[in-house]
């Protein structure tokens, strides 16, 4: 699943940016990013359809990596 | 009473005098320009001046709007004045000040509703019900926020959006633009998504953002299937103005080609009530334009569509 996740943000990064996202992994911090903060509502709102899932304010704020994300939604 | 039904005759705008430089307060805020041009689409804001109230721009547009409609006030039976920006707290409405201040006939009936970014499409929605039921021939509509005074001093989501102004739209039995249905809703559960508090106006962004990036578009798409209206036949979606990057999400998200989902921010902002109607008025001579459809949506969290369809006589 992780995985499947992991291919989801990078083709919403390179979609998104037009640069590559082959490098992004779990331990990429989401200010690394070439992606501003509105990009990261889309990517986050893209991950909630997809699992069904909201994420609460309060777990937004301790967003920090791509890992977490990926845990939150796993 | 007629059984015609009720039409957009004529629009009026007036903005705050006062601008703010929106590039120059990005950077403030830690947004470089590249940001303020392409996400919030706003490189200046109007802001209001001391000299100026939700009742003295309304009364501004209004006279703008009753001069291109050739009508006279005391031709008008009723008046509605959108606004969360009460001069006197309230007591009186501003619909009554408006009244007197314009010199509308005692025998029209004036309120206010409190509504925000989905008040243009409600007070349409309410305009014609009531012109309908009363026999109403001609009514003001009134759009008037100037949330700028009012606006948390450290809050990024609010700063860089919002834009002080009105509008006024005549209401008739004849006009440009035929009002043919609308739909509307309410999500009260997110409430505090845009609210003033102690602190000012604050907005919580990814709540809002979300909110009109999903509800809005399917609910542009369940109104417009429920009309039979299929999406390329409209020739404009008219969508509330909150920033670049939400009219543009939007756009994508209904799948519509953007040229058709215009956003028109660089010298308003967010307009609140009022950016719907600043599009419309560019549009009302435009006889290319034959189907609009309006997307109100904002605090509450409140949302409204709206069928417009060009007059052929």
């Amino acid at each position: 699943m992780s995985d499947a996740q992991l291919a989801t943000i990078r083709t919403f990064v390179e979609t998104t940016s037009s640069k590559s996202a082959s490098d992004i992994g779990p331990g990429t911090r989401l200010d690394a990013l070439p992606i501003d903060s509105l990009d990261m509502y889309t990517l986050i709102g893209e991950l909630e359809d997809l699992h069904g899932k909201s994420m609460p304010d309060s777990d937004f704020q301790k967003m920090v990596t791509v890992g977490d994300l990926i845990t939150f939604f796993g | 009473m007629t059984d015609r039904g009720v039409f957009i005759r004529s629009i009026g705008s007036q903005l705050a005098t006062d601008l703010i430089d929106n590039v120059a307060q990005g950077e403030r805020f830690g947004k470089d320009a590249e940001f303020i041009t392409s996400r919030i689409g706003a490189l200046s804001l109007p802001v209001r001046s001391s000299g100026e109230s939700a009742c003295s721009l309304a009364g501004d547009a209004a006279r703008k709007a009753l001069a291109t409609a050739d009508l006279h006030p005391s031709e008008i039976g009723l008046l509605i004045f959108v606004t969360q920006n009460a001069d006197l707290g309230g007591l009186p409405h501003n619909a009554a000040i408006l009244h007197g201040s314009l010199g509308l006939p005692t025998s029209a009936m004036a309120f206010d509703l409190g509504l925000g970014c989905s008040g243009f499409v409600y007070g349409l929605s309410v305009a014609s019900a009531l012109m309908t039921s009363s026999g109403i021939q001609n009514a003001l509509l009134v759009t008037s926020d100037q949330y700028r005074g009012n606006l948390a001093a450290d809050d990024i989501n609010t700063n860089l959006l919002f834009g002080d102004g009105a509008c006024a739209t005549v209401l008739s039995r004849e006009g440009d633009f035929e009002i043919r249905a609308g739909k509307f809703g309410t999500d009260g559960t997110g409430y505090e998504g845009l609210i003033r508090n102690d602190a000012g106006i604050m907005m919580n962004g990814r709540a809002i953002f979300n909110f009109s990036r999903i509800t809005i578009s399917n609910a542009i798409v369940e109104f417009c299937g429920e009309n039979g209206l299929p999406l390329e036949s409209v020739d404009e979606f008219l969508l509330h103005q909150g920033s670049r990057a939400i009219v543009e999400e939007i756009a994508k998200k209904l799948g519509v080609d953007e040229a058709r989902v215009p956003v028109e921010i660089e010298t308003t902002g967010n307009l609140v009530s009022s950016s719907i109607p600043a599009l419309l008025e560019r549009r009302l001579a435009d006889r290319n334009r034959t189907r609009l459809i309006l997307a109100g949506f904002g605090v509450g969290l409140s949302w409204g569509t709206v069928w417009l369809e060009r007059n052929a006589t």
